[in-house]
């Protein structure tokens, strides 16, 4: 599995620029957790490492290649990354059985052996007995395991995860937390996994960064550094996890 | 082996095609379709070429297809063009589209009605007529020039005389009269309040129905008007002594340069042009009147030597045309 | 996508181009004289403000009588709803010339309608008639209002149901209907509304009918009567202008707007809780229906007469029928095929691109059929391989493609821009090629709307005429030059006949529209 590298990315929408030189490395294998507010720009950055856009500066690597850059780009199809999207993006015509098929229909994969798959990831998700029931039929929780199984069931080297855990309630989201750290074992895939909560990433996140230092911007920086050193920013959450960039935050 | 019969089957797809093309004519025609298309039928029939027609619409009255001979100069597609009047076919004589073809049928047709070169020949004329409804109208205008006294203030309708026989019809007042003269005229009918509809068929239902009292029309509507039995009749204007005469306009054929079909493009020429197709023409709704001297027609039809007609120079009106159009559209269109 | 481009840009605006060149070009150098003719006269700045002022009004009326026809046949529950909702696509069948002839019928200085008005005031003629620029309103507005009331429906039942709930259970649900739902649907409308005002900017049988001088009739005369091709194209731009302002004002207007999407529960919209005044909205469809379908094709059935008419029609006209719906289909299916590439790179892209693909097929839908026509025979008739265009039914489907590609992008616009980007993204990053997210996940989404979209250009194709008149392969026509030529004779038995013909073939693709919309819209007849 390889590594994730990115080099001051850079972003702008219009006149807004979102993110400002960021740099960011995930180790194979790694669950990199990124806390932020909403707005802090995390999911454009997982955009850009799946490369649903392109950044307007910087350089993107999966292991040792380069797949956004000055003058390269790699089409999102052939950069073998899963992501779980923040609205799931779960597709309204087709049964759960089918989201998996069609994805692993595209890899080329023979009819016999995409059923197989298939059937092995829906008992994985503990999903079998709702195997032919549509988007709309299922419940939060369901249609959250149908989107990490279609994450999943292309066997993608990197995992991008954009606040998989929102909206459910706490048993559900207890149980989700269980799953993926199940599948984080079995598959140990490098993976980012985007939330503004840092109780999820207690469990699962081999190291947390905080949107607001990977992001800093330019003309702040000395103000972020003044307050690092000094006070107690309003960018510093509460007590607990883990925080290897940066000075502790003070109490 | 296989070469060879490849090229036997071309060889015999070609000549099927040639075959084919010898057995084919091409006609634009102005004329309506209604009537046209048996003609066309007949001559079908009669000697075994295929006919493919274009016709063309009351909208456009054959200026579409004028302009479509004139956009298809480089690669003529027709061999025939088959016009409903005069001046258009004038108009194409001088953009070089057509080419002289003395048909023997042509003979007896009086020479004010075709080119001394043979570029066009007339034929089948209809003429420019006052029509009006009888239960309105107890004493209709005799001259064109009634048409604006008070007495008929916004009762009576002409055709846009943007298009087709009415412009013909300002043109030849145009070239008759002299330039302003015929303002003066067109002047004082739009100060009469006459309504310029879309066309001569529209003008004579305005005024079979009652919208209108009297309106400037074609024979052919004006025949149709009172066949169906309307209250509508029409007479000839202008007949007195000194009078202008009413205006005749003739059918036109003529052959195409660079006609893909030039050989059958005769034989439909002289077919159309022969006395018999002039007396079917002359039988029909459109009741139009031979130019060939004898043809035997019902009582019904007018005789053309029965008829005082206007004594236009066809070249001259169609020089004409363009800056009648053009005087027309400032009157008329706002 | 770049493979539909170029086919658009070779079918379509290339013999746009020939045209817009040789208006530019005199004696054989670069001149500007035709164009500082255009609009230098008084009197066509005259004819000019009647073309907007029938365009805008017409535009204004089809958009409110649409919207609210729209929302009342997708929200509230009428009996016989299927029905009525087959009914109301009629008008835009019948040919808008053959409409007004209609009108003139009823509403004329001696119709029937105005001479029962005359009688019943006492006056000797009525108050009022079908001519000048009320009248013409009131028949392009009967004639194109169906547009609307499709765009608007597909809006409605496409808006994301849960934002009106919300919306409801603050407010009440008249106010969530008309500041939540209403605000969604409304992009979907005013395309509608847009689409008329085009459609009606460009019209010159119907105005010039009912003796209303448009501009249209400038290009047409110095066409038609004076053979000044340079003029013609050049006394068009300002249509062209006008249309492609009107169309750059409403796209700066839409991206204002956020999209609603369709969201994945798939529900269909509630039916709203008018209780009583379910009957008063389903007698005001009646009345709409009555007025706009039964009076015109009433006085139509009275002057075709029995079955001797159809009879003679169909024998003298069926060849032309059968290929004015080869050329339909053709047409329909082609534009179809090419508008929904071209639709995603609008909606989906962004720059030059995006600007370029929407303006393009509004040029040559702004453009007078008499141009077009010019255009293409300038460009195709050139013998050799050339002929496999020029002589054949292509070169009327090109015209046809040219002339109404532009509403077949916008619909496939409407539907594709409804569609959650997200779920192409999806497929993308699971490794599905571009190739097949089009056809497994985007295409099952859309197709219903897209079959909507290939009804309304088939029907558009049927009726075209400025162009076909003149590219029509001669011995290949169509039955709408047939019924035009027809028309010299007025609105006889003949006519009559083939104008009901001509609806009833249309009704077959119609039929399935009413099926697929059924389903679409989610109910059967109540």
């Amino acid at each position: 599995m390889p590594s994730v590298q990115c080099v001051e990315v850079a972003k702008r929408f219009g006149a807004t620029p979102v993110l400002h030189g960021l740099s960011l490395r995930a180790e194979t294998g790694e669950l990199v957790a990124i806390l932020g507010p909403s707005g802090s720009g995390k999911t454009t950055l997982l955009r850009l490492i799946a490369g649903l856009d392109r950044p307007d500066s910087g350089v993107i690597w999966i292991g040792d290649r380069v797949v956004s850059g000055p003058g390269a780009f790699v089409a999102p199809q052939k950069r073998r990354v899963g992501m779980v999207f923040q609205d799931l993006a779960l597709w309204p015509h087709m049964s759960v059985r089918k989201h998996l098929e069609f994805v692993l229909k595209g890899q080329g994969m023979p009819r016999r052996e995409r059923l197989e798959r298939a059937r092995q990831m829906l008992d994985l998700v503990r999903l079998a007995d709702r195997a032919d029931a549509y988007p709309h039929q299922l419940s939060g929780g369901q249609k959250q395991r149908v989107a990490i199984a279609r994450a999943l069931v292309a066997e993608p080297e990197i995992l991008l995860l954009d606040e998989p855990l929102a909206n459910l309630d706490l048993e559900l989201r207890a149980r989700m937390v269980d799953e993926i750290a199940r599948l984080k074992k079995w598959f140990k895939i490098t993976t980012f996994h985007v939330t503004h909560d840092r109780r999820e990433t207690e469990r699962l996140a081999d190291r947390v960064v905080l949107m607001e230092e990977l992001n800093a911007a330019p003309a702040a920086d000395h103000e972020a550094s003044g307050a690092k050193a000094g006070q107690v920013g309003p960018h510093c959450s509460a007590a607990g996890g883990l925080s290897p960039t940066g000075p502790p935050p003070r109490t | 082996m296989n070469r060879c019969t490849a090229v036997l089957a071309a060889v015999l797809c070609g000549a099927m095609l040639l075959a084919q093309a010898d057995k084919l004519v091409v006609v634009y025609t102005a004329h309506d379709e209604m009537y046209s298309e048996p003609i066309l039928d007949a001559f079908e029939e009669q000697t075994g070429i295929e006919v493919k027609a274009a016709y063309d619409i009351e909208a456009s009255k054959t200026t579409g297809l004028v302009n479509r001979l004139i956009a298809e100069k480089d690669h003529p597609r027709a061999d025939v063009f088959w016009n409903n009047e005069v001046a258009q076919t004038i108009v194409l004589q001088r953009k070089r589209v057509l080419t002289p073809y003395m048909s023997p049928a042509a003979k007896t047709i009086p020479p004010a009605f075709k080119d001394p070169d043979g570029h066009w020949t007339g034929f089948a004329a209809r003429a420019r007529v006052i029509i009006y409804n009888t239960d309105l109208v107890s004493e209709p205008p005799t001259s064109i020039f009634d048409l604006t006294h008070e007495r008929w203030r916004g009762q009576a309708g002409i055709a846009l005389p943007l298009f087709g026989t009415t412009a013909t019809h300002a043109a030849a007042l145009f070239a008759t009269l002299g330039e302003e003269p015929a303002k003066a005229y067109f002047q004082a009918l739009k100060a009469n309040d006459v309504q310029a509809v879309s066309g001569n068929a529209t003008c004579r239902d305005m005024v079979a129905q009652g919208e209108l009292k009297v309106g400037l029309t074609d024979t052919d509507d004006a025949n149709g008007a009172v066949l169906d039995g309307r209250p509508a009749r029409w007479l000839f204007p202008d007949q007195g002594e000194g009078q202008l005469g009413t205006l005749v306009i003739p059918n036109s054929v003529c052959l195409i340069r660079g006609a893909p079909h030039a050989a059958q493009g005769k034989r439909l020429i002289d077919f159309l042009l022969s006395p018999e197709i002039e007396a079917r023409l002359a039988r029909g709704r459109s009741m139009q009147m031979p130019l060939h001297p004898d043809v035997d027609v019902p009582k019904t039809v007018p005789k053309l030597e029965d008829i005082r007609a206007m004594a236009v120079d066809f070249y001259e009106v169609s020089a004409q045309m363009t800056k009648t159009a053009k005087f027309i559209q400032e009157t008329f269109a706002r | 996508m770049l493979a539909s481009a170029v086919v658009f840009a070779v079918v379509a605006l290339a013999p746009v181009a020939v045209m817009v060149a040789g208006s530019m070009s005199a004696d054989g150098g670069l001149s500007a004289a035709a164009y500082g003719d255009v609009l230098r006269t008084q009197r066509q700045w005259a004819l000019l403000g009647n073309s907007v002022g029938l365009a805008g009004l017409t535009a204004l009326a089809c958009t409110a009588l649409g919207l609210a026809l729209g929302f009342v046949l997708t929200r509230i529950r009428l009996p016989l709803r299927g029905l009525l909702v087959f009914l109301f696509a009629i008008p835009l069948v019948v040919p808008p010339y053959v409409f007004a002839m209609a009108w003139i019928h009823l509403l004329g200085q001696r119709g029937a309608i105005t001479s029962m008005i005359a009688q019943l005031l006492g006056l000797e003629a009525a108050p009022f008639t079908i001519y000048g620029l009320a009248g013409a309103v009131f028949v392009l507005t009967l004639c194109y209002y169906p547009l609307v009331v499709l765009t608007t429906a597909v809006a409605v039942v496409s808006a994301d149901v849960t934002q009106e709930e919300a919306g409801r259970l603050c407010v009440g649900w008249r106010r969530a209907l008309t500041g939540v739902t209403l605000r969604q649907a409304l992009p979907g409308c005013l395309a509608g509304g847009i689409l008329v005002f085009v459609l009606a900017l460009g019209s010159f049988g119907v105005p010039s009918l009912l003796r209303l001088h448009v501009y249209a009739l400038e290009s047409f005369t110095k066409f038609n009567a004076l053979y000044d091709m340079a003029g013609a194209t050049a006394a068009s731009m300002p249509l062209v202008a006008l249309c492609l302002a009107a169309l750059f004002g409403f796209e700066r207007y839409r991206r204002r707007l956020s999209n609603a999407f369709v969201s994945s529960h798939g529900r269909q919209p509630p039916w709203l809780p008018v209780g009583r005044w379910r009957w008063c909205a389903w007698c005001a469809c009646i009345v709409v229906l009555l007025v706009s379908v039964v009076l015109p094709l009433g006085v139509l059935a009275k002057e075709a007469g029995g079955m001797g008419a159809y009879a003679q029609a169909l024998k003298t006209a069926w060849p032309e029928l059968a290929h004015t719906l080869l050329v339909g289909a053709l047409s329909a299916t082609s534009m179809t095929l090419l508008g929904l590439p071209l639709a995603y790179v609008a909606s989906r892209g962004r720059g030059w691109r995006r600007s370029v693909v929407d303006y393009a097929p509004l040029l040559t839908f702004a453009v007078p059929g008499t141009v077009l026509g010019i255009g293409l025979i300038r460009l195709w008739n050139r013998g050799g391989a050339a002929d496999w265009v020029y002589g054949t039914v292509a070169v009327v489907v090109f015209a046809c493609i040219a002339r109404f590609m532009a509403v077949a992008h916008r619909g496939a616009a409407i539907a594709l821009g409804q569609i959650d980007p997200s779920l192409e993204a999806a497929a993308a990053v699971s490794g599905v090629s571009w190739l097949r997210t089009g056809t497994g996940v985007v295409l099952p989404l859309v197709w219903r709307p897209l079959v909507a979209v290939w009804v309304v250009v088939f029907i558009l194709s049927v009726g075209e005429l400025s162009a076909s008149i003149l590219v029509c392969p001669p011995g290949f026509n169509t039955i709408t030059t047939r019924m035009f030529s027809l028309m010299h004779y007025g609105m006889n038995q003949l006519v009559a006949a083939l104008a009901i013909m001509l609806v009833v073939c249309i009704l077959a693709p119609l039929m399935l529209l009413a099926v697929v919309m059924r389903r679409y819209l989610g109910n059967a007849y109540a």
